[in-house]
Formats: C-alpha cells, structure tokens, sequence
C-alpha cells in the first residue's frame, strides 16, 4: 500500500518515491496493458506511458479515489487509445489501398500467449484471448481486470467510473459474447 | 450431438482457462529504460509541430532577404538622386578625352 507521504514526496520532485512507487505498480500495469493489448511490445510502451504520465499528472491527483485505481484508470484508458488509433491506420491503409497506393502488408500476430498461462491451459487460453480481442471496449476491460488481475467488481466499478451493477451487466454479457465467438470457433476447427 | 457436446465442453475449458493464471511481470531494467523516456519527454521537442519551427526559420530568412532589398532600394534611389552630377562628370571627362583624342588625331596627319 502506497501511503500519503510516499505521494507528497514524488509531488515534491522525489525520484526515490517516484522509483518506488513504479516498481511497486509495474507489473499490475503491464499485465493490465498486455491483457487488453495482446502485445508484449505495445504492453511495455504503454506501461511505460502510463508512468510518464503518472509523473507528469500526479500534482492533479487529489487522492479522492485509491492510487491504485487511478493508475489502472490510466493504464486502461492509454490501452484503449492505442487499439483505437491501430484501427484508424489500418483504415487508413485500407482505404489507400482502394485508391490505388501500394499497401504494406498488416502482420497479425500469430497467436497470442500470455506468459502466465499454465502450460496445459495454452491452447484453450489461447482461443479464450482471441475472443477477447473481439469484445466491446468496456466489456474487455472489465473481464481483463476482473479475469487477469483479479480485482472485485467494486474497484472494477471505480476504474470505469460507472456502478458494480453495470460492471455486473457488462461481465454477464462479455461471458455471453465469449461463449458465442468460442462457439464459432470451435465449431469451424473441429470436424468429423 | 457427440460433437456439439465436446464444443460445449471445450468451451468451459476455454473460459475456465485463465483461473490461476499468474500476472505477468515487465523485462528487467523497466525503470531505466522509463527513466530515458522520461528524459526524453521533458527536453523540449516540438514533435507533430516541428513545421512550425521550420516555419519560424523561413520566415527569419525571408526577413533578411527583404531587409537587404529594401537597403538595396534605398542604395539605388540615394545614388539616382545625385545622379545629375555624376552625368555632369562624365560629360566633363569626355570632352577632356575627346580633346585628346584630336591631338591623337592630329598627330596621324604626320
């Protein structure tokens, strides 16, 4: 737990403070970033983004929520801005190559691998995360907090600024969405 | 149906897939490699508005390029206005040569 002195010391210029408090929140953000990214590169530029900006905001923290929370706040929001901006270039690219432009082929990453994953749990994990990429925003990062980094619906609900009824919902229906994509996949790579 | 039954039990596995999974951690020296970004963001970089420095530089050169027509200008009009004299000099030297040039001349009639 990160006490009140710890945060008036990194607001007063102390790297000591700062050092600590990113090697106490490090890997609870990278696993975060890495779990709504799927991407172990984009998940260290993120994480590392994410305490750029920790440094940059943390005279605007007023400690009206959890340190933790606001760190994961940033940490999904940053996450969610570069899924969005990774969209709009591959729009953009699409449409170049409609007009004509020569296209640099998108590389997919092959399957993705969280390096926490149980070794007999791989292949299932690994549909398991496919389906996750396909989920709405919210609902990815509700399972991924809650699935990943195990946190309780209530901080769930304080992260994303909304009610534990609606993390609830969004739970319900990211578990429906998960059965359905699975579904589909299973169901196109088993013959008989 | 024996196979609708394995999809569904293939299912439960998938999503019962991250129970116990453990978080994973950043590679070593995390904190360095943050500390060089962070040194990077704090010098003054003037990233997607770099044209505006270019800019800035361009119009300095485009204001010295003015300044000196303009000096250049003012040289010139300076130097038509005492341009009647300098008309009066050369008529001046020219009768002064033409003169010689006759005793030239008149020394070829030898």
């Amino acid at each position: 737990m990160f006490s009140d002195q710890h945060i008036s010391a990194i607001k007063r210029g102390s790297q000591g403070a700062f050092r600590a408090l990113v090697e106490e929140y490090q890997n609870r953000v990278y696993n975060t970033c890495l779990g709504i990214l799927q991407n172990e590169v984009e998940a260290e530029e993120i994480a590392q983004d994410v305490f750029v900006e920790v440094h940059r905001s943390i005279e605007k923290f007023r400690g009206d929520s959890k340190l933790s929370t606001w760190i994961y706040r940033i940490a999904t929001t940053k996450s969610l801005e570069l899924i969005r901006k990774n969209k709009r270039q591959k729009r953009f690219a699409f449409m170049q190559s409609l007009s004509g432009k020569k296209e640099e082929k998108s590389i997919d990453p092959a399957v993705f691998e969280h390096p926490g994953i149980l070794m007999e749990q791989k292949e299932n994990a690994a549909a398991l995360f496919k389906a996750i990429a396909q989920l709405p925003e919210s609902q990815k990062v509700a399972f991924t907090l809650h699935k990943l980094e195990g946190l309780p619906y209530q901080e769930i609900s304080e992260i994303m600024g909304t009610s534990i009824s609606s993390v609830e919902s969004m739970m319900f229906r990211a578990r429906k969405n998960l059965q359905t994509s699975l579904k589909n996949f299973y169901q196109n790579n088993f013959k008989d | 149906m024996k196979n609708q039954q394995h999809i569904e039990k293939k299912i439960e596995e998938a999503l019962g897939s991250m129970d116990g999974i453990e978080r994973a951690e950043v590679k070593p020296f995390f904190f360095t490699r943050l500390e060089a970004k962070l040194e990077s963001k704090t010098q003054p970089s003037f990233g997607r508005f770099s044209f505006l420095v270019n800019m800035k530089l361009s119009l300095a050169m485009l204001a010295v390029v003015f300044m000196f027509n303009v000096a250049s200008a003012i040289l010139i009009s300076q130097e038509s206005s005492t341009g009647v004299n300098d008309q009066s000099n050369i008529e001046m030297f020219t009768e002064e040569y033409s003169s010689v040039t006759y005793s030239y001349e008149g020394l070829n009639d030898y």
